[in-house]
């Protein structure tokens, strides 16, 4: 972690929320370099900036993460099926029973329930999609394989490749970041059930009646000029709620987790060494348990993630008249 | 202070969303399973609202 390059140095109090927020932000943003400098990449991004359209291409820590992330979901999920599958004894494994547990309920009480019996099967490889992909990426930023790779690296520092600031390794080993906690890559998740739900209300009554839904029929005229503005602010109120509220809760957690680590280097600088001894069970056991909580949390935002997209996309089915 | 309000506003609202689900599996125990995904929901939007507002009292404060 962060915090652990700074124990020998001068520790107070207010630095702590600035470590906090250099966990959870793409930390090599700040250091103005990226871990992959392609040049098509760079060329790429000039000539969008040229063209008026302000979109970087690099590949940032958070985005290789995020590239992590879809080939470990996409691998882990394939594989397993696939072994199941043409296995002969038809004998689902540990993690097969687990998937498949998942996915049956996410179908009889998530899709069933909120899409519909008829509907549901055009929906439900985007609502399996969309829980594996955050399932898998919260869960991976609880595991800590790029500190792992941090550790291995103070330990070897004698060689020349961990020296040299900012390569890959280097910026790898300052820790793994949740990419889910990045506001940018949850709104782009949004964006894409934004899409599913109105999508599918076009799907179902064709372009214009789709609008026309939105607000209820049979109202008395006045009234729409209230209802509809509302109904329209709701539409986009809808994924703007499902992007903050994955990406606070993931930064949350990990926010508070650093915090508790650092009361220990506070102690340490206000009052002592033996204090700082001292408050580390405490602080290390809190932490302990904010991990487990974090990952109940964890499944907890991918089902939420899931449930939310196929509430909107049944609203957007079942319209009430 | 605004994530403390944030807090006590979220508190109150699953506090109540839990007090009815406790009555009301308590009066129809077999449809416990129907009532816990309702509750689900309800409580993701009382927390949603709460999320938000700490994350604006992160941001400007």
């Amino acid at each position: 972690m962060i915090v652990g390059e700074k124990i020998a140095e001068k520790w107070s109090m207010d630095q702590a929320a600035q470590y906090a927020k250099d966990h959870v932000i793409d930390s090599d943003k700040l250091a103005e370099k990226n871990i992959f400098d392609f040049e098509i990449l760079t060329t790429l991004t000039e000539k969008a900036s040229a063209f008026g359209l302000p979109i970087d291409f690099a590949i940032s820590k958070h985005v290789f993460l995020l590239f992590f992330v879809s080939f470990i979901t996409v691998g882990t999920i394939v594989t397993l099926v696939q072994s199941y599958i043409s296995h002969k004894k038809n004998i689902p494994n540990k993690f097969m029973s687990m998937i498949e547990m998942m996915v049956v309920y996410l179908r009889e009480d998530v899709l069933k329930t909120t899409i519909g019996n008829k509907e549901h099967r055009d929906w439900a490889p985007l609502i399996y999609t969309i829980f594996f992909f955050v399932l898998f990426s919260n869960i991976l930023g609880l595991i800590p394989i790029f500190d792992l790779s941090g550790l291995i690296g103070s330990l070897g520092y004698k060689f020349e490749i961990f020296k040299e600031k900012y390569n890959v390794l280097y910026v790898l080993s300052k820790g793994g970041n949740t990419v889910t906690a990045n506001i940018n890559v949850t709104f782009a998740l949004a964006t894409i059930s934004f899409f599913a739900f109105i999508g599918a209300g076009i799907k179902k009554y064709g372009f214009m009646q789709h609008w026309k839904n939105l607000a209820p029929s049979g109202l008395p005229w006045p009234l729409y000029f209230v209802v509809v503005p509302i109904e329209f602010m709701g539409l986009f109120i809808r994924p703007l709620a499902l992007t903050l509220r994955l990406a606070g809760n993931m930064m949350g957690g990990h926010i508070a987790l650093v915090i508790f680590i650092t009361f220990i280097f506070s102690a340490n600088a206000e009052l002592g060494a033996f204090a700082g001894f001292a408050i580390a069970p405490f602080s290390v056991a809190l932490a302990l348990g904010l991990t487990m909580l974090e990952l109940l949390v964890a499944v907890i935002q991918a089902y939420v993630f899931a449930l939310l997209t196929a509430v909107f996309i049944g609203m957007a089915i079942h319209v009430d008249h | 202070m605004g994530a403390g309000l944030a807090v006590i506003g979220a508190g109150i609202g699953i506090g109540l969303i839990g007090y009815g689900v406790a009555q009301a599996i308590a009066r129809q125990p077999e449809a416990a399973g129907e009532i816990r995904s309702q509750t689900f929901l309800l409580a993701i939007l009382v927390e949603g609202a709460a999320i938000l507002l700490g994350l604006l009292s992160l941001v400007l404060g």
